[in-house]
């Protein structure tokens, strides 16, 4: 009987120490061959968990797919995706808490290189050839690049911390979204001049900055979301980049309002932007529309993009921010036409055609 | 290739072991010479007892690690040093409610407690109670209790302790115990410090490109003393003093996604807590009483810094959070036999605690208040039941009424078999942090509810010369009103009343202890099978409704063997984990799921007894198949590594 019982621990040693042989059987999703024509969606993830990923839609075949960064190059992507632009067949992904750039191929998404040593990066902007801007959430100032060298090159003080940039007639915009961790107020639009990387002027607009646009007239149109507390009225500005009047301001009417992503058609006519709804507006009008393109009803739309080529607005739904979100595809009267699961809080749709 | 020798190591091994240990098996034992140091539970009740052996053999680690080894508790691990926390029978970290010398150790805003920051070193038992035993304590257990208790040990004389250990990746391990018991006092002292650099080498496949790296920023030092005074007073009272004063600090590493990020980051928390307690229990024929008062001060301080500017040394972002928390903590409880068939008791709990933190708009105050009374009848030679009924309040809100019922019995007289099977109600009232968190803090929470029951099989034969003990455990809990910190649209998170959870399960036990020959062998065996999932309207919504809630790993296993012949010991220690989901998101999205992992540790030591000196050299070897895994996704661990210790006991 005893005899027994010690055979059987010896058994179960030898069945513990095959059972650590065995090979984990998670499946990994194969390789891709190439993305094609369409767009990508960027999955911000979970902060501090590093969950983000990049997913694609390829137009031709109507299809997402999802985890491409990593089905091509087996890594993660990083910890929160923060934005992306293409430039040339390169794609520049920002991983803020990671606090680097990758750069992938756009046709495959495969690696190509990385700029190391931000902090917490979070807008990429390419000034010229050679030079790009990158702002940083907790620096007053933004980082100059090298995006060929993938080097740092420099860092424009600018006293406040920077978000979204735009080059317009050889000036770059720079919106002052937070001063959560730099000082100065978070309520103005930097105008930086890139040849001599210095804060040329600068427009005091409303709290929080978050998104902006140019339309056909080459006017630069601003959207303000009124605060973290909501401590002002949202606002919408519409301003003249060769004076750098602001020439039109429209607020929002009630004080809980928090739009942002502010988007434009490819006609640079019509502007689309989230305020739990989606609403759209010409630049035309003198007013901010009281009735909704698109219904949230029980979604939370997170991002928004104009589809140049299928001429459809892209939104994204964050759902509850822990689980996979979803986009879902719109004609340009509202009519859903399709909707497909991405990753965890898709933060940005960027098109690649 | 290494890998493979290694695993042929751990084969022979085993195979020397069971070789062996068959080849000196005599046809007859003698039974009085087992010394039986611990039991897997305590007959007929729903305690499992971690045996001396555990206890004995993990001394120079912290609890974390010992559960992990030595029950069906899993815990969750930043890595060696870093914040370790439990989930019992499928739940959360702050539904594990931990009791020391019977007084809740929970912080009171997080509601969690560390289980790294416990050393081993200062607790002489450690028991994981269920049940009625667990339900008759404060509340916050809906999954279960760890309960840790300093033991008097009158006539005892003297008795000094110290022990020394090294390891690799600059780990120091010192203790001291001395101690005096006469017949009526008995006062010890007991001091410990644990440090480590922790700059352990890992693979670095999260980053392109993948490359080795040494964890960064991860050292820790732990220190604390533990101070205990018991006198017995005349012949019916005992009068105890313990005080636990411990200051942990720890650097945080980025997690593996992360290491490339600049601005010189400095984080860490230092966290420093004294809890006392004293306590006096009179016995008085039938009765007894228990009177206890406790008192805890634990500060955590969080610091982030990062720089930059033109010299790279502008403070950019500073995060400097402070947080007091006190707690002053009473109960009384009376038991008394009625009889030689019923005993009943009642006990009254009050909990005071305050916290004040940076982010609390003003100081967070509550007052908790349980009366418990129940009682336990023989209604049969075969069958007891218990019943035990609580009225629990906290300030400001409606109280809930709790009961809690549970039969044993014996089904066959002549088989040392028990069913003990158990239903009944927990709450555990939300953290002050879900409560006075700014922003987000929710002070409309709800308590979470829960409804469990389990049935529990123990058997504890003594099969010719070998002393065995089953158990087998089925339990089901379901918790109303869980509570969840969801992010929201206003770019903070928001602890919200919003799931519905079922946890079942079971619970595999069995402990072996025999001496053949000359030799002493003992080993425990521990597996658990857990399914936890949220069942609320807003999982359905989410298509969340029937998946496994993360870091709930369904299976969890753990073997411990220990051989000691003629002083020389030898022992082995596996730990299976399976599978963990670390996202609410699909499972075809990669990454949402943690590889399930197992680890294997070996030591090797002799004893030598000289007159009251007793010495004792050990060399261990962790991770040896030196298997790459997480505890907590891109938060490496450490490979293969070693540690050798000496100790000195004078008794």
């Amino acid at each position: 009987m005893k005899m027994n019982q010690v055979r059987i621990l010896g058994t179960i040693m030898l069945f513990m120490a095959f059972w650590s042989c065995s090979e984990d059987n998670q499946e990994v999703n194969p390789k891709l061959s190439t993305l094609g024509k369409g767009f990508f969606v960027l999955n911000q993830g979970n902060y501090t968990l590093a969950n983000s990923s990049l997913s694609f839609y390829n137009t031709d075949s109507a299809k997402m797919t999802n985890q491409v960064f990593y089905r091509t190059n087996k890594v993660p992507l990083g910890d929160v995706a923060q934005s992306m632009m293409i430039k040339g067949n390169y794609g520049y992904l920002v991983v803020n808490n990671s606090g680097l750039i990758y750069v992938i191929k756009t046709f495959d998404a495969s690696f190509a290189g990385k700029i190391e040593g931000f902090q917490s990066p979070r807008h990429i902007c390419f000034v010229q050839p050679d030079k790009a801007y990158v702002s940083d959430l907790q620096l007053p100032g933004i980082h100059v690049v090298d995006p060929v060298d993938l080097q740092i090159k420099g860092f424009i003080e600018t006293g406040k911390s920077a978000e979204q940039m735009l080059v317009v007639n050889e000036q770059v915009f720079a919106l002052n979204w937070s001063n959560y961790y730099t000082p100065g107020d978070n309520n103005t639009l930097q105008v930086i001049d890139p040849i001599e990387d210095r804060v040329a002027d600068s427009i005091i607009l409303a709290k929080e900055p978050n998104s902006m646009v140019l339309d056909k007239e080459g006017y630069l149109w601003v959207l303000c979301s009124g605060g973290f507390m909501n401590e002002e009225h949202a606002a919408l500005f519409r301003i003249n980049t060769q004076t750098l009047d602001v020439e039109m301001r429209m607020n929002f009417q009630n004080i809980t309002d928090s739009p942002f992503g502010l988007t434009i058609d490819n006609s640079g006519e019509t502007l689309y932007f989230i305020n739990r709804d989606i609403y759209s507006l010409t630049i035309n009008d003198v007013s901010l529309p009281e009735e909704a393109f698109v219904m949230a009803g029980q979604r939370n739309f997170y991002s928004i993009g104009f589809d140049p080529v299928m001429k459809q607005v892209i939104v994204s739904d964050v759902r509850n921010y822990i689980v996979d979100g979803q986009v879902l595809m719109f004609s340009n009267d509202g009519t859903i036409i399709d909707s497909s699961k991405v990753g965890i809080i898709p933060g940005q749709i960027i098109f690649n055609y | 290739m290494r890998r493979k020798l290694l695993h042929i190591v751990i084969l022979v091994f085993a195979v020397w072991l069971s070789g062996q240990t068959i080849a000196n098996v005599p046809d007859t034992l003698n039974l009085a010479a087992i010394e039986v140091k611990g039991s897997l539970f305590q007959k007929g009740q729903m305690k499992l007892q971690v045996s001396n052996q555990f206890i004995e053999g993990f001394k120079g680690k912290d609890l974390a690690f010992l559960l992990s080894h030595s029950s069906q508790i899993h815990m969750k691990s930043d890595g060696p040093g870093g914040l370790t926390t439990a989930s019992f029978r499928g739940t959360s970290a702050n539904h594990t409610l931990v009791l020391w010398n019977e007084t809740p150790v929970n912080a009171p805003n997080l509601g969690s407690v560390d289980f790294s920051t416990i050393p081993v070193f200062f607790t002489d038992q450690i028991g994981i109670l269920w049940g009625s035993n667990s339900a008759k304590h404060s509340a916050s257990g809906l999954g279960g209790t760890v309960s840790l208790n300093n033991k008097a040990r009158f006539n005892s004389g003297f008795a000094f302790e110290a022990a020394q250990q090294a390891g690799s990746f600059g780990s120091f391990g010192s203790f001291l115990s001395i101690g005096y018991g006469t017949k009526k006092i008995h006062v010890r002292s007991r001091v410990f410090r644990k440090s480590a650099k922790n700059d352990f080498p890992f693979f670095n496949y999260a980053v392109m490109p993948q490359e080795w790296m040494r964890q960064q920023n991860a050292d820790f030092t732990n220190q604390g003393f533990l101070q205990e005074l018991h006198w017995q007073t005349g012949k019916r009272g005992l009068l105890s003093l313990i005080s636990w004063n411990q200051w942990n600090n720890r650097n945080l590493p980025p997690i593996m996604t992360n290491t490339g990020r600049s601005g010189q980051q400095q984080e860490y928390i230092n966290d420093r807590f004294h809890r006392n307690v004293l306590s006096y229990n009179y016995f008085l024929n039938r009765i007894r009483i228990d009177a206890r008062i406790a008192w805890s001060s634990e500060n955590q301080h969080y610091f982030l810094r990062t720089s930059g500017g033109a010299d790279n040394n502008e403070t950019v972002t500073l995060i400097d959070s402070k947080n007091q928390a006190n707690a002053l903590r009473s109960s009384i409880n009376i038991e008394a036999e009625l009889g030689s068939r019923l005993s009943v008791f009642v006990r009254f709990l009050n909990e005071a605690e305050s916290v004040e933190n940076n982010n609390y708009a003003e100081t967070g105050l509550r007052n908790r208040y349980s009366i418990i009374a129940g009682g336990k009848a023989d209604v049969f030679s075969w069958l007891n039941a218990s019943l035990l009924l609580k009225h629990e309040f906290a300030s400001n809100r409606s109280g809930a009424f709790l009961p809690f019922f549970e039969v044993q019995m014996i089904p066959v007289s002549s088989i040392p078999l028990y069913i003990i099977t158990s239903a009944g109600m927990k709450l555990r009232h939300p953290g002050l942090n879900d409560l006075y968190w700014f922003p987000g803090g929710n002070p409309a929470l709800k308590p979470e509810l829960s409804k469990s029951a389990d049935v529990s099989f123990q058997w504890n034969p003594v099969t010719g010369l070998l002393q065995h003990q089953f158990m087998f455990n089925v339990y089901y809990s379901q918790i109303i009103d869980w509570i969840q910190w969801r992010p929201t649209s206003y770019r903070y998170w928001e602890p919200v009343n919003l799931a519905l959870v079922n946890a079942r399960g079971f619970e595999l036990g069995y402990q072996a202890e025999t001496k053949i020959g000359s030799a002493h062998l003992f080993a425990g065996l521990n597996y658990s099978f857990t399914r936890t999932t949220d069942e609320s309207r807003a999982a359905q919504l989410e298509n969340t409704a029937g998946k496994q809630l993360i870091y709930i790993p369904d299976h969890h296993g753990n073997l411990f063997v220990r051989v000691e012949r003629k002083g020389i010991f030898a022992s082995y220690v596996f730990n299976y984990v399976g599978k963990r989901n670390v996202t609410h998101a699909s499972d075809d999205l990669y990454r949402n799921i943690l590889n399930h992992y197992s680890l294997h540790h070996i030591s090797l030591g002799y004893d030598l007894t000289v007159s009251k000196s007793e010495w004792s050299f050990e060399f261990q070897i962790h991770n040896v198949t030196d298997t790459e895994y997480q505890s907590v996704m891109w938060r490496p661990m450490p490979g293969r590594h070693y540690t050798i210790g000496l100790q000195y006991k004078f008794r």
